[in-house]
């Protein structure tokens, strides 16, 4: 008998259903039915979803209140299922479900921070604003590249000949890329074709600050307070050198260049620790056929180093470019349909559409012990 | 046609009057502070910092190397043989228990 996994199934009768615009009424309306949901049991909760959107940090206090720890730290489980329109905040939401689910009808929009204003503004409220909607798109795009990422894993791993010119080095990402595109509508395939061209600059500006700051002594033992200030010299170095034929001046466009990207490069180096834990999990994926081989016969002590040797390249210019698209996604509007939203990784699973989920894989290796080759 | 999101006004700037829109209160400027949905990321659970490692996509990901040689297709085929087989021999059992029942 097939074996139904709760945590990838939606499930009726623990759901709410998070309609129209998301506002602090609507999240005072769904309150009691996740503190009654929560308290039944903690088991997953599923989430419906046809928003055009709304207050994201609202969408986040509902997100919070569904995952938050109960008294004896049992945390549910998030399905989220797209059954209509999924934009702007509705769509993070469904993406930062620890399982998405889209129906064949769905709709999802992404779109950067917006704020509407209804009076005059001074130059102060506006640089101030404008630098909130920024903090909050890089934040919020990390924030979706986190989630996406694994997602994506899946998704190239299945694009038979591009990923193994990729598993024989990271060159091949854009091969990898382009194979990608051919999923996608013309005008979204561009997203992921200029996503490769962003990728090219952050793995850039990140190389540059490493070779500055290796020229400086016992860098891994300076304080955050020193190396900060330091980082921001490098930043600013890279910049001047890019832009040495404009008239590129940081009290023009040229400050907020560097902030951005060191604040890229903070958050960077904060997921050094997430790429550790994927690669010890996804890592044997990415090796080619001989280094497979090597790396099935060495011991599990052993695995962890030749996975940072043969595979750690790779899985982090995937990171880069994940990175890079989910920016790129809060910068205009981008449609989607289910099929690309699996594509990209905003889902996991389209229900109907035959594309392989993580729910088909785990369901059948329990249901079977595990799955062995045909004959 | 996009919703706006009215609600990032609420969640950037909770203060109203002066304090945002640059007056002075007090005689004297007021800076908008960091507020609302960067405070909200700043205060996700601690777990999401890092990446949760689902132990059962770990053991999906063992099985696809150890007896696919990584090969993520031919993995998958095999689920869907096997998912389809195993329709079959449901299908055949309830016949079966049916016809046992006329």
């Amino acid at each position: 008998m097939p074996v139904h996994d709760e945590d990838y199934r939606e499930n009726f009768a623990r759901s709410l259903f998070l309609t129209g615009k998301i506002t602090q009424e609507a999240a005072y309306a769904l309150t009691p039915r996740i503190k009654e949901l929560r308290a039944a049991s903690g088991g997953p909760i599923t989430l419906y979803i046809d928003s055009a959107g709304g207050s994201s940090a609202v969408a986040e206090g509902i997100r919070f209140l569904i995952k938050a720890p109960d008294q004896d730290g049992r945390r549910c489980r998030l399905i989220t299922v797209a059954i209509g329109t999924a934009a702007s905040a509705a769509a993070d939401l469904l993406a930062l479900g620890d399982y998405a689910i889209a129906e064949p009808q769905a709709d999802i929009l992404y779109h950067g921070s917006r704020q509407a204003f209804e009076q005059v503004l001074t130059y102060e409220g506006v640089t101030s604003v404008a630098a909130n909607l920024q903090e909050a798109n890089e934040r919020l795009a990390l924030r979706l590249a986190r989630s996406s990422f694994r997602r994506i894993i899946w998704r190239v791993v299945q694009l038979k000949d591009a990923i193994e010119k990729f598993r024989a080095g990271p060159e091949g990402l854009e091969e990898l890329v382009e194979a990608l595109t051919a999923k996608f509508t013309p005008e979204n395939a561009m997203l992921l074709r200029e996503a490769i061209a962003k990728r090219k600059s952050l793995q850039e500006v990140k190389a540059a600050a490493d070779n500055y700051l290796k020229r400086r002594k016992n860098v891994a033992q300076w304080p955050n307070k020193q190396l900060e200030p330091e980082l921001v010299r490098a930043i600013v170095a890279y910049r001047s050198k890019l832009h040495k034929e404009d008239d590129w001046l940081l009290s023009r466009t040229g400050m907020r260049e560097v902030a951005s990207d060191f604040n890229l490069i903070h958050d960077y180096a904060s997921q050094t620790k997430d790429l550790d834990a994927l690669l010890e999990v996804y890592g044997s994926l990415f090796l080619t056929q001989a280094q497979s081989a090597e790396f099935k016969s060495k011991n599990e002590e052993e695995h962890k180093i030749y996975l940072e040797t043969h595979a750690a390249d790779k899985l982090e210019v995937l990171w880069y470019f994940v990175v890079s698209l989910c920016r790129l996604l809060q910068t205009k509007d981008y449609q989607l349909t289910p099929e690309e939203a699996y594509w990209l990784g905003v889902v996991d699973e389209v229900t109907g559409s035959g594309l392989q989920s993580d729910r088909e894989m785990i369901e059948m290796i329990r249901s079977t012990g595990s799955v062995t080759r045909k004959a | 046609m996009m919703e706006i999101q009215s609600g990032w006004r609420e969640a950037f700037a909770p203060a109203t009057g002066s304090r945002i829109w640059g007056g002075r209160p007090h005689g004297r400027k007021a800076l908008i502070t960091r507020k609302g949905l960067i405070e909200v990321l700043d205060k996700s659970p601690k777990e999401e910092q890092t990446q949760m490692v689902d132990e059962r996509l770990a053991r999906v990901v063992r099985t696809i190397v150890e007896e696919y040689d990584g090969d993520v297709k031919a993995f998958a085929e095999s689920i869907r043989h096997k998912l389809q087989e195993n329709r079959k021999t449901e299908g055949e059992a309830e016949l079966n228990d049916e016809a046992a029942l006329a």
